[in-house]
């Protein structure tokens, strides 16, 4: 059990998807202007992390790794991804269509991303069983959310900061993200994976 | 020193977005959101390479928006909006927040509870496997309920706030 | 005409429309596999064959491909172009590949190579579609390789420290040590280094720009 809970903490702080290994930098960038809208993106990519790991855990153990197939696992695990985001927005739509014509508005689409095929990746590299594969992703993307909405609250301060114009934009939120990583270097000491 | 603007009335502050007129017809409004993948990029900037504008197609990004086409009351075109118009669209705050729990967070959290009991009682991975999958339609049949219950108290039904300026992008509400 | 196209081509490529600098796409291996200007150098070089195959693939078949089934196409031509590349580099390259690790699948899920098959290479003939992967690669991997050097100068003092490893032998020339040893700051290896390095690169690009009298590319300034 502890070596459990030491694992969630490693991948979601020490580890932190964002701030350690540089997976979805994109979303990280572009989503994060507000704190709320960032919570919500934080709460969608979660979900489409766990259930698309959930799906390419039983795709390797049961088809890649039982027939020998692992050099097709780049192909597999894209479409695997894909089809886990179509999943959900369909479900979500199946759901009730009023949530999903909500969420579709304020909660940009959600494209393969790096985080989550990164992720995926990662946890084949694990060689993880099916539960501590799942809680594993589960912790890194509950990480991920945090950064964004840490990242979030520093933007909407920014915002309000006169910036140099040629710091305007990307480089002066690439600055502020580098002193974020500099604060989460300080959970190293906690545990190690 | 000069002290930052305090960033006041954040429950009165409402959620923005921009969504386009793309059909009127006598009594309602059909807008399409106006976005952005996950790379953040609004219809002004062509950076993606990924353009609302550009052919639709599986996967592409405008059939994924098209698929999001939402409809606005609009008796006997009261409003007085034309095809085209850009709209600004807003919800208040917290409902996005209890919309995305609604739809993400407790499936999920279903889904985890019953693989960590499953895995408890059996151990077995494939056991775990399935356990989770009924987690999660558990989870999913839960949301539609909490959804109903959302959707009667009117928190999910976006409003029409004004015209969006030219310039104006979903990047900077 | 065909001359000066091309040449258009190449400058965007490298320069105008940088992928990282400008349009900020690609960043996570920008900045993950920049801890050193070789290992930037590598995960740029194979980024750049990867889009230089699916460009010229997916300008071959664009006639073929209709714009309903487009994206998965090109998702699956680059996701085969990559692993293509992760297997030949795994077999050749073994050192590198060692370093590059989980960076090299995750090509297929840059915004790059997508971006200017969707943008280009879905409209234009094979030749300039071959050259524009290239060339943005090329411009990608020195973007990299800049990144890189900095944060290796100032992070251990060297730059291209074990070129000789990870790209061959013959690349023992290019080492070279700038600093004394202990002069490095840690930090710049460091994940912190990475993004801070990275914005101030794109200032001096925006720098560069306007000296030469160009408009700065805001790219990307709506969002904060």
């Amino acid at each position: 059990m502890r070596d459990f809970a030491l694992m969630m903490i490693g991948a979601a702080l020490v580890n932190n998807v964002i701030l350690a290994r540089f997976l979805g930098l994109c979303s990280f960038m572009g989503v994060t202007t507000r704190v709320d809208t960032a919570a919500g993106m934080g709460l969608a990519t979660t979900f489409v992390i766990t259930v698309s790991s959930m799906a390419d855990w039983a795709v390797q153990h049961y088809l890649l790794d039982a027939y020998g197939l692992g050099f097709l696992r780049t192909v597999t695990f894209i479409l695997v991804i894909a089809s886990a985001v179509q999943f959900t927005e369909m479900t979500i739509k199946k759901v009730s269509p009023k949530l999903f014509q909500m969420l579709g508005i304020y909660l940009p689409l959600i494209t393969t991303n790096c985080a989550v095929l990164g992720v995926a990746l990662l946890l084949v590299e694990g060689k993880m069983g099916f539960m501590s594969s799942t809680m594993f992703a589960f912790a890194s993307s509950v990480g991920y959310s945090l950064v964004m909405i840490i990242f979030a609250g520093l933007r909407e301060r920014l915002a309000l900061v006169q910036v140099p114009r040629l710091f305007a934009g990307p480089p002066i939120a690439f600055i502020v993200a580098g002193m974020l990583a500099m604060a989460f270097m300080g959970f190293s000491g906690i545990a190690t994976s | 020193m000069t002290q930052l603007p305090v960033i006041t009335n954040a429950a009165a502050r409402s959620v923005e977005g921009i969504a386009r007129v793309v059909r009127v017809t006598d009594d309602q409004l059909w807008l399409e959101p106006e976005q952005t993948t996950s790379c953040g990029h609004c219809s002004s900037s062509a950076s993606c390479g990924i353009d609302t504008r550009q052919a639709p197609g599986i996967g592409s990004v405008s059939s994924r928006l098209q698929a999001r086409r939402f409809v606005v009351d609009n008796p006997g075109g009261a409003l007085g909006f034309r095809e085209g118009d850009r709209l600004v669209v807003g919800v208040s705050e917290g409902s996005l927040l209890s919309a995305s729990l609604t739809a993400y967070g407790l499936p999920l959290a279903c889904a985890l509870t019953a693989g960590s009991i499953v895995q408890g009682l059996y151990g077995d991975d494939l056991t775990s496997l399935l356990g989770m999958a009924g987690g999660l339609v558990l989870g999913l049949l839960g949301a539609r309920f909490m959804a109903r219950r959302l959707a009667a108290r009117g928190d999910l039904a976006p409003h029409i706030l004004r015209r969006a300026r030219p310039d104006e992008t979903c990047g900077n509400t | 005409m065909a001359n000066s196209d091309y040449k258009t081509i190449v400058k965007d490529g490298l320069w105008d429309n940088n992928g990282v600098f400008s349009m900020l796409l690609g960043m996570c291996p920008a900045m993950a596999m920049t801890t050193s200007a070789t290992n930037g150098f590598g995960m740029g070089l194979a980024t750049a064959v990867v889009m230089a195959a699916s460009s010229w693939l997916v300008a071959i078949f664009r006639n073929r491909i209709t714009t309903e089934v487009r994206i998965p196409v090109y998702i699956l031509i680059v996701a085969a172009m990559v692993t293509v590349v992760d297997l030949g580099m795994n077999a050749w390259m073994h050192e590198l590949y060692k370093v590059l690790g989980l960076f090299i699948p995750l090509i297929v899920s840059n915004c790059l190579p997508l971006a200017r098959l969707e943008a280009f290479a879905a409209k234009q003939p094979p030749v300039s579609a071959l050259l524009d992967g290239l060339f943005m690669g090329l411009g990608f991997t020195i973007a990299l390789t800049a990144i890189g050097a900095v944060r290796e100068i100032i992070g251990s003092g060297t730059l291209f420290a074990d070129a000789s490893l990870l790209l061959g032998p013959t690349f023992k020339v290019i080492e070279m040590r700038l600093l004394p040893a202990d002069m490095g700051v840690l930090m710049m290896i460091l994940p912190p280094g990475g993004f801070i390095v990275t914005g101030l690169l794109v200032v001096v690009k925006r720098l560069l720009d306007l000296r030469a009298g160009k408009e700065i590319q805001m790219t990307g300034a709506h969002a904060v």
